[in-house]
């Protein structure tokens, strides 16, 4: 399923563009070089019978010098050249104003933590025009970070925080994916880079940052009974709530985000009833265990979890 | 060594086998067939010739390179060809890519390279074709054979 916009290819950040500039550049060179090796090889082919009885002929030796040493070393050198001019481009200390995020790798999901004490997951929320400097970290294999219309990828690496700048100017809503295999589910370890204007990201912030909302009908008020009775909060965290734990994403505001399983399906209430009651039907082997409930306790803890915006 | 042809010498080009050989022909014979591979499948099976060994090698090599190589590649592509296809499992593809990486390395690269390791200088061609008809001229006394 696709989401949004992604692609190294249709760059939207500086770092991805400069990333993008030196992929065209090398592109152009290798066509180049092949074209004038397929002509070289064909003239070849074509006069070869007709040189074969003239073996004095010193013109092949100056072909091979110029096309397998020279013609691979300016090539090669221009390449270098400028992809150090590109690892200048992408910045690595801190910008004025930036941003710091946390993100923390989980097999498989994304933990998203923002300095005001949010603790989000699979969806990383960017103001757009300022730049963020992610600090990531994972909680047990190696991850790696990668929003290609953004910027480049970054490994996650168990006892160490490596960091990543993303940087976007234009508003929008950015896939990423895991780049370093890391078990079972690594093709659907997703997510989504949500780049907002400053104004309606600290709108979403503020918003992240108050408790769950209380359940607004009886029924949810039923939900939230069954959230704790069948063992939902043994991983899960509810901010305003008992439930506390944090084996698995943050459910604070649940309802408000795009997506479930890391970006595998969209956040409707379909998905998300198949999700609590047989996660493994959407993705094969996660932690998340299936869970047994009859109609109305389903009903009820879907309405429960809706509410959660 | 000195009046003995190179073309005639052991483990070059022309040479029967990569054997011992001496110049008495008595010798030769008898080292001839004390070396030489037992017949049919199970002699070759036990052969310590290294022509023999290598095209073995050669052949071990490509077959994993149609079995690991191919067939994983071209299972593994045909999964990626469509978006959320479920040909394979995640769990078999994972398989098939992990088997996909140590077949390649283990069991075509290294049999198929160990074969291009020859203690010879390169072949008379690529020098040639490089450094120009007189070689000895360009590389001076270090490219004479030690004896």
């Amino acid at each position: 399923m696709s989401f949004a916009a992604s692609g190294a290819l249709d760059p939207r950040g500086p770092a991805a563009r400069a990333i993008a500039d030196l992929w065209w550049l090398m592109v152009v060179l290798g066509a180049a070089t092949f074209v004038v090796f397929a002509v070289v090889l064909i003239g070849g082919l074509v006069r070869g019978s007709a040189s074969a009885e003239d073996p004095g002929d010193e013109r092949p030796s100056r072909l091979i010098l110029l096309g397998g040493v020279a013609l691979p070393s300016v090539v090669l050198i221009i390449v270098l050249g400028f992809t150090v001019r590109t690892m200048h481009t992408i910045p690595n200390a801190a910008p004025e104003g930036a941003l710091q995020i946390e993100v923390v790798g989980h097999q498989w999901w994304w933990e998203i933590r923002y300095p005001n004490g949010v603790i989000s997951a699979n969806e990383v929320h960017i103001p757009a025009g300022r730049p963020v400097r992610l600090e990531l970290t994972t909680a047990d294999v190696i991850h790696s970070f990668w929003v290609p219309a953004l910027a480049g990828k970054m490994d996650l690496v168990p006892g160490r925080s490596n960091t990543l700048w993303i940087d976007t100017d234009r508003p929008g809503v950015y896939e990423g994916q895991c780049a370093e295999f890391c078990g079972l589910q690594h093709a659907k370890m997703r997510l989504l880079a949500v780049a907002e204007p400053e104004g309606r990201f600290s709108e979403w912030l503020a918003r992240q940052r108050a408790p769950a909302a209380t359940p607004g009908s009886p029924s949810a008020d039923e939900g939230q009974q069954v959230f704790a009775g069948v063992g939902c909060a043994s991983c899960h965290t509810v901010r305003g709530t008992a439930a506390d734990g944090t084996g698995g994403p943050d459910l604070t505001h649940l309802a408000s985000r795009r997506t479930l399983a890391a970006a595998t399906v969209p956040n409707t209430p379909e998905h998300l009833e198949v999700w609590v009651t047989d996660p493994h039907a959407i993705k094969e082997g996660v932690e998340m265990p299936a869970t047994e409930l009859d109609e109305r306790q389903r009903r009820e803890l879907i309405e429960y979890l809706e509410g959660l915006r | 060594m000195s009046d003995v042809e190179p073309e005639e010498g052991p483990g070059l080009p022309g040479s029967p086998r990569a054997t011992p050989s001496v110049e008495e022909p008595a010798t030769d014979e008898e080292l001839a067939s004390e070396w030489a591979d037992p017949p049919g499948l199970w002699g070759h099976l036990r052969a310590v010739q290294n022509d023999a060994i290598g095209k073995r090698l050669l052949l071990t090599g490509f077959f994993f390179l149609i079995l690991g190589g191919s067939v994983d590649s071209l299972v593994m592509r045909l999964q990626l060809a469509r978006p959320e296809s479920d040909l394979l499992s995640p769990q078999l593809f994972n398989e098939l890519f992990t088997n996909h990486g140590s077949v390649t390395m283990f069991l075509v690269i290294l049999p198929i390279v160990s074969l291009v390791e020859r203690p010879e200088p390169l072949p008379y061609s690529i020098t040639e074709a490089v450094l120009g008809s007189d070689k000895k001229a360009v590389l001076g006394e270090n490219t004479t054979p030690a004896t």
